[in-house]
């Protein structure tokens, strides 16, 4: 299976003890299975994957946006920023 | 000699740290042969100087133009006046958020009103203290986003003219500005007042920085409660 780099911040960052981590996925997946796929490759994020909001190309997604193989995931808390 | 009175717009008038000079002039002098002075006095115009755009009372002047005495002459740099579109200015940085400096930057010669919203790092939050606040960026995706929001607050408010919004980050003691939020239009009435408020609450919901809270309790990120979707990347929600 594909594998992709997901890049993590602030409180998923700490969780995961590290900037990203590496996820595989199947080929053709979306956002909905690559949360699902954190949550299984990366048990310690899972607390808060259900409210993570993954990026991909810098845009926001839904669970039914597809991945390609080189876009750029992020997953991230909701933004408290101001 | 006669007297004629300079204003100076945007970025010029920080150079010169006036919003205007009194000068005597020669009779006959020429608009090029006043911008010669200038640079002679101030020389850090240079840079800015090259494409400035001059008027005289309400027409634009080029270097040819002859000042009459007791003129109104007024420069503009070219991002902060003139008739070209309307400053907008995204920004995310480390470094101390200048207000004045980003207010004079929007105001241009038909602005009459600015609004703007600063937060600042709050040191006491019901009786809790807080040491510090950290915030990080998710960098490329921020800057894009804080010009979405900027697009946002064009496409709403036509009248408003020059926009700010910028994000401080990184290691901020209370009392600290983090964020600047500013509208400018000719008129308070014109919606500068809507969009500054529309500006800082969109920035809050698709801007992607974190805080993190230090005290004498320890650490926490804060999170915020939005969940942006695809339906937040359309500029009209």
């Amino acid at each position: 299976m594909p594998s992709h780099r997901v890049l993590l911040f602030a409180t998923l960052r700490d969780l995961a003890g590290q900037e990203s981590v590496n996820v595989h996925l199947p080929a053709e997946a979306t956002v909905g299975q690559l949360r699902r796929a954190l949550a299984e490759q990366y048990p310690a994020l899972t607390p808060y994957l259900d409210t993570a909001i993954i990026a991909v190309n810098h845009a926001f997604t839904t669970d039914d946006t597809p991945i390609h193989p080189e876009d750029e995931i992020a997953a991230f808390p909701p933004v408290s920023g101001g | 000699m006669p007297e004629i009175t300079v204003t100076l717009f945007g970025g010029l008038r920080d150079i010169v740290a006036a919003p205007q000079l009194t000068l005597d002039v020669p009779e006959g002098t020429t608009v090029g042969q006043l911008k010669a002075m200038l640079l002679e006095r101030y020389p850090a115009l240079a840079p800015a100087f090259h494409n400035v755009v001059t008027s005289i009372g309400n027409e634009t002047a080029d270097d040819d133009t002859v000042i009459p005495p007791g003129a109104h002459v007024a420069l503009f740099h070219p991002i902060a006046g003139g008739s070209e579109a309307p400053p907008t200015i995204t920004l995310l940085t480390e470094e101390t958020l200048d207000l004045n400096d980003l207010i004079a930057q929007i105001t241009r010669p038909t602005t009459g009103a600015v609004v703007f919203f600063s937060g600042v790092v709050r040191g006491i939050t019901q009786g809790k203290t807080t040491a510090y606040l950290e915030y990080e960026a998710y960098r490329e995706m921020a800057e894009a986003k804080l010009r979405q929001v900027a697009d946002e607050i064009r496409q709403r408010w036509p009248k408003v003219e020059g926009i700010v919004v910028v994000q401080r980050i990184g290691k901020l003691e209370p009392g600290t500005p983090t964020v600047l939020v500013a509208c400018a239009a000719p008129h308070r009435d014109d919606g500068a007042f809507e969009a500054a408020r529309y500006g800082i609450d969109r920035l809050k919901e698709i801007v992607p920085v974190w805080k993190k809270e230090v005290g004498p309790q320890g650490q926490t990120w804060v999170h915020g409660h939005y969940h942006p979707t695809s339906k937040d990347e359309t500029p009209s929600r």
